[in-house]
């Protein structure tokens, strides 16, 4: 964050200023995640583990209901997510096993490649399914509401 | 995966210098806690949760770094070593067993006698790496676990900035320490 905050920010002002950063990214990632980009599904998938971690850390300020349903709409994200980017990582180390083997074997092993590369685009499909879904559209705004009531919280969902 | 342990004590209202005291503190021990002593094997499931809850102390780092300039950052590196380890060894464990179901389902379809063979070399290669990379680990977490590494850490999260003089001081160093 490039403006130093004022010194005498409460905890509720703090993670309002968080949400919003976190709440901005996530969608800057999701032409990238869509066509299928390694880095944005990696960024996106990071970004949504910040915000459920900022929503433990900051659940004084946040109302019980809204915090159980973003923590949920949000594994959504990460478990589609994940199952790309776990394929995209054992691909990585695959690409560097082949490289250390003898023909032969190498042939074995891109066999195996080819075959998650078949599950890498299975799960891309579904990941562009969840991204232009209701659920996804659901996150998006429970993460705006999270903005809006952050700072109106005083403990155990009563609101100041 | 173990759930994040919760933050005690914190109101929406408390000064954020003293809240992100009480959660990094709360961060930390939960790091510390899912492999308590470095001279027994951890399981898998405490390997897992030890790296979750090391990505959650990161992030509250992150998230809280302009209170604490540069110390925050120094914090973040002197666990780098052990979470990119940690990672490596996560990621040894996850694509096993990928390889171990695939070749499972080689087996049945019959595939080729070198085909089976490549994928069973491929397995005991993951087995070494993870051997290799695991004891490094433990040694890591051996310095990371005595005494004065850990009293390090703790102080580094416990010291916000101070606010300005000029401002009213609600807290002073010492109560944001103790609180």
């Amino acid at each position: 964050m490039a403006i130093p905050p004022p010194s005498s920010e409460t905890l509720a002002e703090l993670a309002t200023r968080v949400f919003d950063q976190l709440h901005r990214m996530l969608p800057s990632y999701e032409s990238g995640a869509l066509r299928g980009d390694q880095e944005a599904i990696h960024d996106m998938r990071v970004t949504a583990r910040k915000l459920r971690v900022a929503m433990s850390n900051f659940a004084p300020c946040l109302s019980v209901e809204l915090r159980r349903r973003t923590m949920s709409q949000l594994t959504l994200l990460a478990d589609a997510l994940g199952r790309v980017r776990d394929i995209d990582v054992m691909l990585e180390s695959l690409t560097a096993i082949e490289e250390s083997l003898p023909r032969t074997r190498r042939d074995m092993i891109a066999d195996l490649g080819a075959r998650l590369r078949r599950r890498r685009r299975y799960h891309q499909r579904r990941l562009g399914l969840y991204l232009r879904g209701e659920d996804y559209a659901n996150l998006k705004r429970s993460l705006s509401e999270l903005v809006q009531t952050a700072g109106a919280q005083i403990g155990n969902g009563q609101t100041v | 995966m173990a759930k994040p342990f919760k933050i005690k004590k914190v109101s929406p209202v408390d000064p954020a210098p003293r809240a992100s005291v009480r959660i990094l503190r709360t961060r930390l021990r939960e790091f510390y806690s899912h492999w308590p002593d470095p001279d027994e094997t951890p399981t898998p499931e405490q390997l897992h949760n030890q790296r979750i809850s090391g990505k959650r102390l990161r992030y509250s780092a992150e998230a809280f770094r302009d209170l604490f300039p540069d110390r925050l950052a120094l914090l973040i590196d002197l666990l780098k070593r052990q979470q990119d380890l940690l990672g490596a060894i996560q990621d040894i464990v996850t694509q096993r067993s990928v390889v171990a179901l695939d070749l499972a389902r080689r087996r049945l379809a019959r595939a080729r006698r070198e085909e089976i063979t490549a994928l069973e070399d491929l397995l005991t290669s993951y087995d070494a790496r993870h051997s290799e990379l695991f004891t490094e680990l433990e040694d890591i977490w051996r310095g990371m676990s005595r005494k004065r590494f850990r009293a390090l850490l703790k102080d580094i999260v416990s010291r916000p900035v101070r606010p300005p003089a000029s401002e009213p001081q609600e807290t002073t160093q010492e109560e944001v320490v103790s609180g």
